[in-house]
């Protein structure tokens, strides 16, 4: 794939690239944003390279979850001052009228996410988010399909019970069963 | 992908998650040109190490080349002084040879080097040899052939002047 073609489906793909490197990076904007700038410098370098194995968009989810893990294995490191380096970025706030402006429940949904196990958010967010299948799901995440279905499985459960708990039902109670179906 | 209820709240609610985060996306070109040039600036920087390290092996180089030349001018000097002061330089020039372990890429030019002061020293003459020559020299370190003709024997002879003086003596 040539490069201006490259760069115009990464154009397409942007948002939801920008989406993923939230929830890889706990929602933190700045350092998705950062994550996200190493990431096309790594297609710009030629380090990480799209051979056309797998869909763009898992590929490319893939490099942004192994770049942000990297990114955070390393910021860890530097607040723990074992490498020299830039002091890490303070965690930006969102600006207060945006703080307003989100709903109690879309807060509490967050926060609910926060909770969860990071495979288990990792699956709800690419299923639910990104509407990816669990195959694709598990592609992304470099995982077995079957570990996928289990996360998935788990991360609405206890997702649900989470939301459950806190009241956000939003007028409309959350089903007790546990038989959901499997999604692929 | 068939959604069921549950399966749909939690769609809602990743939706109007979806739509949050689209408000603080930043720009794609942004992000692109940033990456585009940090890299100008990390390849400018790659290349700067290069030069830099490149520059580094020349001037040890030069420094190891210089070094060596000045060593062997150094010892043809001190191969040549002999011929005009030192009668006895041998001596000190093969024992100031091997106090210091050279390398072994400049050790065959040590060699050479000694083997060029050997053949000066071999064909040294002292300052002084001159007085030990006389003029006689040819008759005294020839001896006469016994076919020679008799008139070039008489240059062995003592001339008349020479035995009126011993005689007279």
């Amino acid at each position: 794939m040539k490069t201006s073609e490259l760069k115009a489906e990464l154009a397409r793909l942007h948002e939801a690239s920008f989406g993923w490197a939230l929830s890889c990076c706990s929602r933190n904007p700045a350092e998705a944003e950062e994550v996200l700038q190493i990431v096309y410098l790594k297609i710009l370098q030629g380090k990480a390279i799209y051979r056309g194995e797998s869909k763009l968009q898992t590929w490319l989810f893939a490099v942004i979850r192994k770049t942000a893990i990297s990114e955070r294995r390393k910021h860890l490191l530097r607040t723990l001052k074992l490498i020299a380096g830039p002091q890490p970025q303070e965690t930006v706030h969102p600006r207060p009228e945006v703080e307003i402006e989100r709903s109690e429940m879309q807060k509490r949904f967050q926060q609910a996410l926060a909770q969860l196990p990071a495979r288990q958010r990792e699956t709800l967010h690419l299923v639910f988010y990104q509407e990816l299948s669990l195959s694709e799901a598990a592609e992304v995440m470099n995982i077995s399909i079957g570990s996928t279905r289990r996360h998935y499985e788990r991360g609405k459960k206890r997702l649900r019970e989470t939301l459950a708990r806190d009241g956000v039902d939003h007028g409309i109670a959350w089903r007790r069963k546990e038989n959901s179906g499997v999604i692929l | 992908m068939e959604l069921r209820g549950d399966e749909k709240r939690i769609q809602a609610l990743f939706s109007e998650l979806l739509l949050e985060d689209q408000s603080i996306t930043p720009r794609f070109e942004q992000l692109w040109n940033s990456a585009q040039s940090t890299k100008t600036v990390r390849s400018f920087g790659r290349l700067a190490v290069v030069l830099a390290s490149l520059s580094m092996i020349a001037v040890f180089a030069l420094l190891a080349v210089w070094s060596n030349y000045k060593s062997v001018t150094s010892v043809s000097s001190v191969a040549k002084i002999p011929e005009t002061t030192k009668p006895e330089p041998k001596q000190e020039i093969l024992v100031a040879g091997p106090k210091k372990s050279k390398p072994i890429k400049r050790r065959r030019k040590t060699e050479r080097s000694i083997a060029q002061e050997a053949a000066l020293l071999s064909s040294w003459q002292s300052p002084t040899e001159i007085f030990m020559t006389v003029p006689t020299a040819l008759v005294l370190n020839s001896l006469p052939q016994l076919n020679q003709s008799a008139n070039d024997l008489r240059q062995f002879l003592p001339k008349n002047n020479e035995v009126t003086k011993e005689s007279n003596q």
